[in-house]
């Protein structure tokens, strides 16, 4: 009997050493919003897939074209600024990074500090980093970047330490900081950096292969390499995605809602991408703000939040979506036709046709153009619609569809960076809280620039099934270092050659 | 103009006329028959694109069928059917169809109207499409014209609308294409032909909207008439314009050419859309009517030459026995009597060479009895002047003879005397006779001119001299001469002494014309062509008509003691210079004697009579000349 029971708790505990093996652990809940895909059984492919690995190469399609990776050459707003920041991640680092609570944290600077006027901060920083090319990163290195960055900041080593002076207070220097990646021109004049990938191969606007930093100060990536194809349209980026040829694309809101449907892993950001106008013709005078009203009461943001956007986002009232302000929700954007052709007629002559730009990069820009240029002309404002490249050199547009990124999880930060004419943003949020930026934002608008906010979009993304630990931040910053990849099953090794047994 | 080139012109006009008239009438006739099947031809091409232009239509139907019975359409309608369906799932199917049926506009319209979904313009959903949700039986319906609106601007397109209903609530599939150059391009056409298309898009005309499948019309210009005159027209009962035909040529080639067929395209309410234009090209008709123009000038030319020869052979035919008869005229004019003209077999042409003949027979016949009476005429004149003049010598001769007769009955004394005064008589009678007969001589033998360079003022100055001394002897009327030679005048080629001899007698006659004295003038001058004018006037009694008539004929003399042989000499000597001699007289005024000698003589060819025709102006002359002719034959 005893024998008996003895073999039947082997047999069980066989059969349970069995499972273990074969059956794979469910996804982990915390990666993303989207739903993993149905994973395969077994054991061993479970105790793979959940633990992290330090191989493979991470596949990403970007639509975006970056030129070039350089700190320094800032792009315009739009889709190569924020494909730009991301690709600068992997390779640079800053001094100072965002935690997931959007507060500053050591990165190259291990502690900073402060006058009580905020005009003269001194960051220490970190030992021991060194540059891909295996030279220490120096204060000098620091200095020179910093220098560049920014004209009005007088720049200077002390130690090991920098010093960082400015005319006027900025009490938000660790969040633009956090945004400036320190980097140094190697002997064969390339850019290197201290990020966690060195950048292997460099095909300007179409192809970039960054490999793992092995002496990143911060622990080697998980990934062997990423590989980067930029210029690649959604439409083709998802047929890639569906086909596995990729592992990370972005996302149209159809594609989104779509993909998301069907079951496939996806991720969105917070809303973070603003779009607007900007009212910068010259034509209206003093009636610019007359016009601006009236445009913005006439553009139906409801039906392109519903079926352009496929309610992704929100419908922006104000610089900043409701996540970050607070206040968003205070103001209006309901759509009323009468009070815009009120606005209207009290400009002073008919309106010729206007010329409205919008990004030709950016898949959606024309839609929304479109579609505002319709609701337009229902109060009798003709919108030429035109992708910014056609416009002639000197030609100059009336209005202009923009895009900008958040960038940083702070309030007034963010009101900084997608209005850079404010300038008060983080001061009146740290000086008067989200009252002060409500009463500024609402006194703003009777100067210019005239801006008319039209939507909040989240940035989304479709991410492979094989993709682990895909933590990106709320406000849509990747942290491809702490991604790895579970070992691709779909690939079956080639049978032996040869003639076949019976 | 002869006769036979008057008659050669007026065949080549006739024969070019009648070429030109046939050829114009084959060319006339040929290009009709051509334009008949041209414009057979071309209708034929025209019905083959409008087949061709309705199968284009089917097909957009088809597609668009296939579009509504899709199961993902299905499945659309299905969903858009339950409460608060979410048309925003759909915004974007639009595009996706019109990529897999190759639609350039597919809209996806719900219920009431509202765009779901638009391809051409994504950005349009929600407005509302309100003309489909119209009562109009869709799926009978096939594709129509319709004026579609883009962000851009307006197109054409050919539009099918396919209601699909699965539940209580249908939605609309609108799907076209756009008719634009691509379209035209896509259009399978006959060779030699072409579509063209005006979108009637604007208010008046405008060229950028017209294409070709290459692309806008450059020469958009030379079609705008025509679109115009399109729009103009009225339509008819069934609301439809008629097509107009119209030739256009697009560069100074004429086998640029299109017929040019404009079929009025028409939207649902009937509103001019688009203007249809199919050329057919007419380079092969220009080409054949080009040949058939080349071949029918080369017949022409070809008529007209053998026209030209066979009337230039006719003509010659013709005028042949005419130019015989002027022939003979010339003959018979120059002497020849007994010139004859074939007569040829019939006709008025042939009685007139008969009559020719005929009188040529009679004339010479009358002409030998002429100068057989003249010559007996010319013979009793000659015995006539001749006793005459003998008569009057011998008158004296006798009656001396007969005194010294009787003389010798009287004394030896008084019979010297008779006899001294008889002989000299008879010596002075007979010298007279010397005299008459030396005069008949030299008349006989005037001899053949010798032509040496000569001065006329100096032949003039040489036979006046010896004269000089009678115009003012004693006992004699005075004669005044008065000389006006000109010292200019040309040297000619003559005899001197045949015209010394011509001006003595001139000189004699005027001498003898003014008995009772008078004004000799003698005048010299140049002449026509380097000769020379001589002139010799007396203040004599004049002539008469009848005098000056008979002039110049031998023997013939006013004067009591004349020979008639003077100025018969001066004849002699005009005709043998070849000059031209006048006179001028009037009765009681004197008379005036003009010879107009050639620088040099003209030699004679034929006969004498003819030279003396040519050059003589008095035809008085002539027979004087024949006259004294056949008396210095006698003498």
């Amino acid at each position: 009997m005893k024998r008996t029971l003895s073999l039947f708790l082997a047999a069980a505990s066989l059969l349970v050493a069995q499972a273990l093996l074969l059956v794979p652990l469910a996804p982990s809940g915390g990666e993303g919003s989207g739903a993993e895909g149905p994973a395969p059984s077994g054991v061993t492919s479970a105790r793979a897939s959940t633990r992290p690995r330090y191989c493979g190469t991470l596949r990403v399609e970007l639509s975006a074209r970056v030129a070039l990776l350089d700190s320094a050459e800032k792009p315009a707003d739009g889709p190569e600024a924020i494909a730009k920041q991301r690709l600068l991640n992997l390779a640079f680092d800053p001094l100072v990074r965002l935690d997931a609570n959007g507060q500053p944290k050591p990165a190259l600077a291990l502690s900073w500090k402060s006058d009580a006027a905020s005009k003269r901060w001194e960051f220490r920083l970190r030992p021991g980093v060194k540059f891909h090319d295996g030279t220490p990163l120096a204060p000098s290195d620091v200095v020179a970047a910093l220098a560049k960055e920014r004209e009005s900041w007088r720049v200077s080593a002390s130690g090991d330490s920098i010093l960082i002076l400015c005319d006027e207070a900025h009490p938000n220097l660790p969040f633009e900081l956090a945004l400036v990646f320190i980097s140094r021109r190697a002997g064969d004049d390339a850019l290197v950096g201290t990020g966690p990938f060195r950048i292997t191969s460099w095909q300007p606007g179409a192809r970039a292969v960054f490999s793992a930093n092995e002496d990143y100060w911060e622990g080697r990536p998980f990934v062997d390499s990423i590989e980067v194809e930029m210029g690649r349209p959604r439409r083709e980026q998802l047929l890639d995605f569906e086909l596995g040829k990729t592992d990370l694309i972005e996302l149209a809101p159809d594609q989104l809602r779509a993909l998301a449907q069907s079951g496939k892993k996806t991720w969105s950001s917070a809303p973070v991408q603003f779009y607007g106008l900007d009212v910068v013709s010259t034509r209206f005078e003093s009636s610019t703000s007359d016009f601006r009203d009236a445009l913005s009461l006439a553009i139906d943001r409801a039906a392109i939040h519903n079926v352009l956007l496929q309610k992704q986002g929100e419908v922006a009232s104000g610089c900043l979506p409701q996540w970050l302000s607070g206040y968003s929700f205070l103001l209006s954007t309901v759509r009323n036709l009468d009070d815009a052709r009120k606005s209207l007629a009290k400009l002073p002559a008919v309106l010729p046709p206007l010329t409205f730009a919008y990004d030709s990069a950016d898949p959606l820009a024309r839609a929304i153009a479109e579609r505002v240029a319709l609701n337009a002309r229902e109060i009798g404002v003709t919108l030429q619609v035109k992708p910014r490249n056609q416009l002639e050199k000197d030609a100059r547009h009336d209005i202009e569809l923009f895009r900008r990124h958040v960038g940083v999880p702070n309030a007034g930060v963010a009101m900084d960076f997608v209005c850079p004419s404010n300038h008060w943003g983080y001061w009146a949020m740290k000086t008067g809280g989200t009252e002060q930026m409500y009463k500024l934002e609402l006194d703003s608008r009777a100067q210019a620039p005239y801006r008319v906010p039209l939507f909040y979009l989240p940035e989304s993304f479709a991410i492979a099934a094989r993709v682990k630990n895909w933590t990106p931040f709320r406000w849509g910053e990747w942290r491809l270092a702490d991604v790895w990849l579970a070992p691709d099953e779909s690939i079956v090794p080639p049978a032996p050659k040869g003639p076949e047994k019976p | 103009m002869t006769f036979r080139t008057r008659l050669l012109i007026a065949f080549t006009l006739m024969v070019v006329f009648a070429v030109a008239v046939v050829a114009w009438a084959v060319s006339a006739t040929t290009r009709r028959a051509f334009e008949q099947l041209d414009a057979q031809r071309t209708q034929a091409l025209v019905a083959q694109f409008q087949q061709e232009f309705a199968r284009r239509g089917a097909e957009i139907v088809r597609r668009v069928d296939g579009v509504a019975e899709t199961e993902a359409t299905q499945r659309m309608a299905l969903k858009l059917n339950l409460p608060d369906a979410d048309v925003s799932l759909y915004v974007n199917d639009a595009t996706g169809i019109s990529r897999t049926h190759q639609l350039d506009f597919v809209e996806i319209d719900n219920h009431d109207g509202a765009i779901i979904s638009s391809a051409q313009w994504p950005a349009r959903f929600g407005y509302k499409n309100d003309w489909v949700t119209q009562p109009v039986d869709w799926k009978a319906r096939g594709a129509f014209l319709r004026k579609e609106e883009l962000p851009d601007g307006f197109a054409l397109a050919l539009v099918a609308v396919r209601p699909v209903a699965v539940g209580e609530r249908r939605i609309y599939i609108i799907g076209g294409q756009r008719l634009d150059k691509e379209f035209l391009a896509s259009l399978v056409l006959p060779e030699g032909m072409r579509a063209l298309l005006y979108r009637n898009l604007e208010q008046n005309f405008v060229g950028a909207l017209l294409t070709d499948a290459n692309g806008p019309l450059p020469q958009s210009d030379m079609v705008a008439p025509l679109i115009e005159d399109v729009r103009r027209l009225p339509r008819d009962l069934a609301g439809q314009p008629r097509e107009l035909v119209q030739t256009i040529q697009w560069s100074r080639d004429p086998a640029s050419a299109e017929s040019v067929h404009a079929i009025p395209l028409l939207g649902p309410a009937r509103e001019l859309l688009g203007v249809l234009l199919v050329a057919s090209s007419r380079r092969e008709i220009v080409a054949l009517g080009s040949f058939i123009r080349s071949t029918a000038f080369l017949v022409a030319a070809g008529g007209i030459l053998l026209g030209f020869l066979l009337s230039w052979w006719a003509s010659a035919r013709i005028t042949s026995p005419v130019q015989q008869l002027v022939a003979g005229a010339r003959e018979v004019a120059s002497g020849n009597w007994h010139a004859r003209v074939d007569v040829p077999a019939g006709g008025e042409i042939a009685e007139l060479a008969r009559a020719f003949n005929h009188m040529t027979l009679q004339l010479a016949t009358q002409r030998e009895q002429l100068v057989q009476s003249e010559r007996v005429a010319a013979w009793r004149e000659l015995a006539r002047r001749l006793a005459h003049e003998l008569k009057n010598p011998l008158f004296p001769l006798q009656i001396t003879v007969e005194n010294l007769q009787r003389a010798r009955q009287h004394s030896p004394g008084e019979f010297d005397e008779v006899f001294r005064e008889s002989t000299n008589t008879l010596l002075a009678e007979l010298s007279n006779l010397k005299t008459i007969v030396g005069r008949f001589s030299d008349f006989a033998k005037m001899p053949a001119p010798d032509l040496k360079t000569v001065n006329m003022n100096d032949v003039v100055r040489d036979a006046l001299r010896p004269f000089y001394a009678q115009f003012t002897a004693l006992g004699r009327p005075s004669i005044t001469p008065e000389l006006y030679l000109e010292e200019d005048i040309p040297s000619i080629e003559a005899d001197p002494d045949l015209l010394h001899r011509a001006v003595q007698n001139l000189v004699l006659n005027a001498l003898d014309a003014m008995p009772a004295g008078g004004t000799l003038t003698i005048r010299t001058r140049p002449g026509a062509a380097g000769g020379v004018l001589f002139e010799i006037a007396d203040t004599g009694a004049g002539l008469t008509r009848e005098e000056c008539e008979r002039l110049f004929t031998p023997y013939y003399t006013t004067k009591q003691y004349g020979t008639g042989l003077g100025l018969a000499i001066v004849q002699s000597v005009v005709s043998d210079h070849t000059a031209k001699i006048s006179v001028e007289s009037e009765s009681g005024h004197g008379t005036t004697f003009r010879i107009e000698f050639p620088s040099r003589p003209v030699p004679l060819c034929g006969t004498g009579l003819a030279a003396s025709v040519a050059h003589s102006p008095e035809i008085i002359s002539q027979d004087a000349s024949e006259i004294m002719k056949a008396k210095s034959e006698v003498v």
